[in-house]
């Protein structure tokens, strides 16, 4: 069914394919058990951090053509944000195929979005490769800057850690947390005579 | 109570029996550092297991500053504090505060494997005190300062 919204700038009416869209992205969700909406929101994130106001659904087309499958969030987010560069070299469609989308951004809006997406995905490449040679802890720094204060940096995630073991969390046998394994809590001190 | 079951269960231990004797055991017990804290360095402690009341941890690393570590005092005036003098003899982690209540505390109820969770996580609280200056958690530095000036 198609929808005929008001465009209140140019006061006239106008076809809008919103039910098309919605049915087009929940399916992809399903078809990802429910973690597309979510690594979409993780692009939304990066632009948002940065400060790069391009609307959501150009973020959600470039997701859509990119994450075809249900990949880890790291992967399905590089792969988008590259994605995203090479669109808007280009036309391209909404996710429903139907609406050009890339008609409504000027030429310097894309030009100056293409740029933060090739940023964007350089810097998601190279922390994919660094977790890839065992330097999580180069790749976690990456995706901090990345996303900014939602997602923990790593001088946030060793305290996190450390406070989790007096919080009902503790180590199993093979380094997992887990919440049979959680010591009693206890709080340190140290008698006045060595302070 | 056997070195092999606190392998079993914590993560990252390797534990030793080096003595026992006489209703006391001394393990030997190092700690590798989890993937979250791989810079961390690996930790030695030496337990002491007497025939009643609490075990004693010491670092085997003991020449770094220790935030919660009861100092080393003259046998001779052991009879002037208030806990029992094996820690003080030792230099042994501070634990646990005495005058918290029973569920703040270590008891042989909760079992060793528990204990040894308590000194593992306090040895790596200590090297983040070293790194950070500050302690991850609560610890009861209010309390001490407040009754140590009601003593005076």
């Amino acid at each position: 069914m198609t929808l005929r919204i008001a465009n209140t700038e140019e006061d006239k009416w106008q076809s809008s394919n919103t039910y098309e869209l919605i049915d087009a992205i929940s399916t992809r969700n399903q078809q990802l058990e429910g973690v597309f909406i979510h690594q979409v929101r993780m692009i939304k994130q990066i632009a948002r951090h940065a400060g790069v106001d391009i609307p959501g659904i150009h973020i959600e087309s470039y997701a859509f053509k990119a994450i075809l499958t249900k990949v880890d969030h790291p992967v399905a987010v590089a792969a988008a944000l590259r994605k995203g560069a090479e669109m808007l070299a280009g036309d391209y469609f909404d996710p429903t195929g139907e609406d050009l989308i890339s008609s409504r951004l000027s030429p310097t809006e894309k030009v100056t979005y293409q740029l933060a997406f090739c940023r964007w995905a350089e810097k998601a490449e190279q922390a994919l490769t660094l977790a890839a040679g065992d330097d999580e802890g180069a790749a976690i720094a990456i995706w901090a800057e990345l996303f900014g204060d939602p997602f923990p940096q790593p001088d946030n995630l060793e305290a996190s850690f450390l406070k989790s073991l007096s919080f009902g969390s503790g180590l199993n046998k093979v380094g997992v947390s887990s919440d049979i394994n959680a010591a009693t809590k206890t709080r340190a001190w140290c008698p006045p005579t060595c302070r | 109570m056997c070195a092999a079951l606190i392998e079993h269960e914590i993560y990252g231990v390797r534990a030793t029996v080096i003595s026992a004797c006489n209703g006391w055991v001394i393990f030997e017990i190092s700690f590798d550092p989890p993937e979250v804290l791989r810079t961390y360095p690996i930790e030695r402690v030496r337990v002491t297991v007497p025939p009643t009341g609490p075990p004693v941890a010491v670092s085997l690393d003991c020449d770094r500053p220790f935030l919660h570590r009861y100092p080393r005092i003259d046998p001779s005036k052991l009879a002037r504090v208030r806990i029992p003098g094996l820690e003080f003899l030792a230099g042994a982690l501070c634990l646990w505060f005495p005058d918290d209540p029973l569920h703040l505390r270590w008891s042989w109820a909760k079992g060793f494997v528990d204990f040894v969770r308590i000194v593992q996580r306090h040895l790596w609280y200590e090297e983040f005190w070293r790194r950070n200056g500050k302690w991850p958690v609560e610890d009861a530095h209010e309390e001490i300062t407040v009754s140590t000036a009601k003593a005076a």
